[in-house]
């Protein structure tokens, strides 16, 4: 009977994975599965789209874990694999769009159906729809940095970008949004 | 290296003209090419099966890349047939081109005037002695195509793995 | 672009600068009041070391506390994306394990003895890490976090040096579950391989908690 990696922490399991444990591997992507597929599905706006990126995402953190300095960081860089396989796409997939320019509904598509918005909180609701009043890019960084955790170096390498326009981007993104919520509440 | 090329087929006898004419001389050559496709195909089927009813054997896998080894390995190659499958024996999808049903062999076999080599790969079960488990595979294979008057035999054979 | 807060006057503009966020005019909010990166570079960092221009000033404080439940209000956001999503199809995850398969990591090629010249006889690196993981795992306790051999692994008989790396569960006698594993370990070597160990070291990298004290 095989050793139970459930509880195993993110380390251990990346650090055995990266050494070709194809079962710590399943693990730890079942583990982070959700989360790389709610930054996938908001940087994409399309769950169709969000499965297609985790799934090269996936493939792609198989590759390059051997590669990893630091095990115990695995979840972060996951998602900064998530976001350069989503952007690929992107790219891909509508190649005349500017992304800045990208028409991106108002909602991720979670936050339209009617049963899912009477379970989340109105607040959540709220700020969901204060997230698609911002001009497209700095939503995107907003999304970057909040769901994604990617570091302003990474956001700005990824987008194009210089570490500082994205902080300005992401300060006025969140005046906008901290400036929506207090009027709300 | 990209090691999950598919080779669903047999491969042909690359050095044979195609028209069928008379093949290189030589009493080893004209075993070898006397043998059909179908021969050699049954032959590889057959050793995967001496090799998965081996004790201690818990899978039989293709090598991947076995063709290419194969063909760097020996000269003068007449006939290569392999199934060097992506899933090593899960779920083996009928190639197009064969017929329905009939299963796909993970022993590679490369015959040559000079050679008849097999590559492949096993897992063995983890109570067992794998170098001892695959020894005996080596030499159940030799003493089969021995008997069999091919080419010198050759055998190559990996563990890749312990089963549980 | 407008702050909504009251401009404080007591705040120096350099110190936006001084926070990295050097970028000039996009560094202040027009009134010159903190920046909104600054607050949140203060949040980022715990609110540590304790900022007086910020905490002592009301209508400083109230643009931090702002921002912190806006950023409160995001995780939930995320969470709720997350519980929200649909379970994994399994033959999605299935799909994406086949492909994993495909680039197993078999490392290098370790010769075994072979009797006969005619058959050459291999175990992979990769087979001989598994095991290694496996022996280790077996013992109650531990969890193998990493293991490796050093040393001329293709060439028959040369001596090779074994690492493996542990997590022992807390409460543990550290000593005794990494001796357990050196023994496994051990056997498990001599019994699938041929390798010369020169030497096993076994270390306790992390210690982990059991099922029971993790509430489960």
């Amino acid at each position: 009977m095989p050793v139970d990696l459930s509880d195993a922490a993110d380390g251990t399991l990346a650090s055995r994975a990266a050494e070709g444990d194809e079962r710590a591997f399943e693990v730890l992507l079942r583990r982070h599965l959700g989360l790389m597929t709610a930054y996938a599905t908001r940087l994409t706006s399309s769950r169709a789209d969000a499965s297609d990126a985790v799934q090269e995402a996936s493939i792609t953190i198989w590759r390059e874990l051997p590669g990893l300095q630091t095990p115990d960081a695995v979840r972060g860089w996951m998602m900064t694999i998530v976001s350069r396989k989503a952007f690929d796409l992107i790219r891909r997939r509508r190649p005349a769009a500017d992304v800045d320019e990208l028409e991106v509904p108002s909602t991720d598509g979670a936050h339209d159906d009617p049963e899912r918005r009477a379970q989340s909180s109105d607040a959540m609701a709220a700020l969901q729809e204060a997230l698609g009043r911002l001009p497209a890019a700095q939503r995107r960084v907003w999304t970057m940095r909040e769901v994604g955790g990617e570091s302003y170096a990474d956001i700005a390498e990824r987008t194009g970008s210089s570490v500082t326009a994205v902080r300005g981007q992401l300060a006025r993104a969140r005046e906008s949004l901290t400036r929506e919520m207090e009027a709300w509440r | 290296m990209d090691e999950a090329t598919t080779d669903d087929s047999t491969v042909g006898a690359g050095a044979l003209p195609d028209d069928g004419a008379a093949p290189p001389g030589g009493p080893a050559a004209d075993l070898a090419t006397t043998l059909s496709q179908d021969q050699l195909d049954d032959l590889a089927l057959e050793l995967g099966v001496l090799v998965s009813e081996t004790e201690g054997v818990a899978r039989v896998h293709a090598r991947p890349g076995a063709i290419e080894i194969a063909r760097q390995a020996v000269g003068g190659l007449t006939a290569v047939v392999a199934s060097v499958t992506a899933r090593a024996g899960v779920g083996v999808p009928p190639s197009t081109g064969e017929a329905a049903g009939r299963p796909q062999a993970v022993v590679t076999l490369a015959v040559t005037d000079d050679e008849t080599r097999v590559v492949l790969d096993v897992t063995v079960h983890e109570a067992a002695s794998g170098p001892a488990v695959a020894r005996a595979v080596a030499a159940r294979l030799l003493a089969h195509l021995e008997a069999r008057a091919l080419p010198a035999p050759t055998i190559d054979v990996r563990i890749v793995g312990t089963s549980s | 672009m407008s702050d909504p807060t009251h401009p404080s006057p007591a705040v120096q503009p350099t110190d936006d600068l001084a926070a990295g966020a050097a970028g000039g005019p996009e560094a202040l909010t027009d009134a010159g009041t903190v920046s909104t990166e600054r607050l949140a570079d203060y949040l980022d960092s715990g609110r540590e070391p304790y900022d007086p221009l910020i905490e002592d000033d009301p209508a400083c404080l109230a643009q931090l506390v702002a921002l912190e439940r806006l950023r409160a209000l995001s995780s939930e956001l995320v969470e709720s994306d997350v519980e929200t999503a649909p379970a994994p199809d399994p033959s999605w995850i299935a799909g994406v394990m086949d492909r994993v398969r495909l680039e197993s990591r078999t490392g290098r090629d370790i010769p075994l003895a072979s009797p006969d010249v005619r058959s050459t006889v291999h175990i992979t690196e990769g087979a001989v890490r598994s095991l290694v993981r496996e022996a280790g795992d077996s013992v109650p306790g531990a969890v193998v976090v990493s293991c490796g051999l050093a040393g001329d692994v293709g060439i028959a008989d040369a001596p090779i040096r074994v690492d493996v790396a542990v997590s022992v569960v807390y409460g543990a006698d550290l000593r005794h579950v990494a001796d357990l594993v050196r023994e496994a370990v051990a056997a498990a070597l001599a019994r699938q391989t041929e390798i010369v160990v020169e030497a096993l070291d076994v270390t306790v990298r992390d210690v982990h908690l059991g099922a029971r004290e993790a509430g489960q």
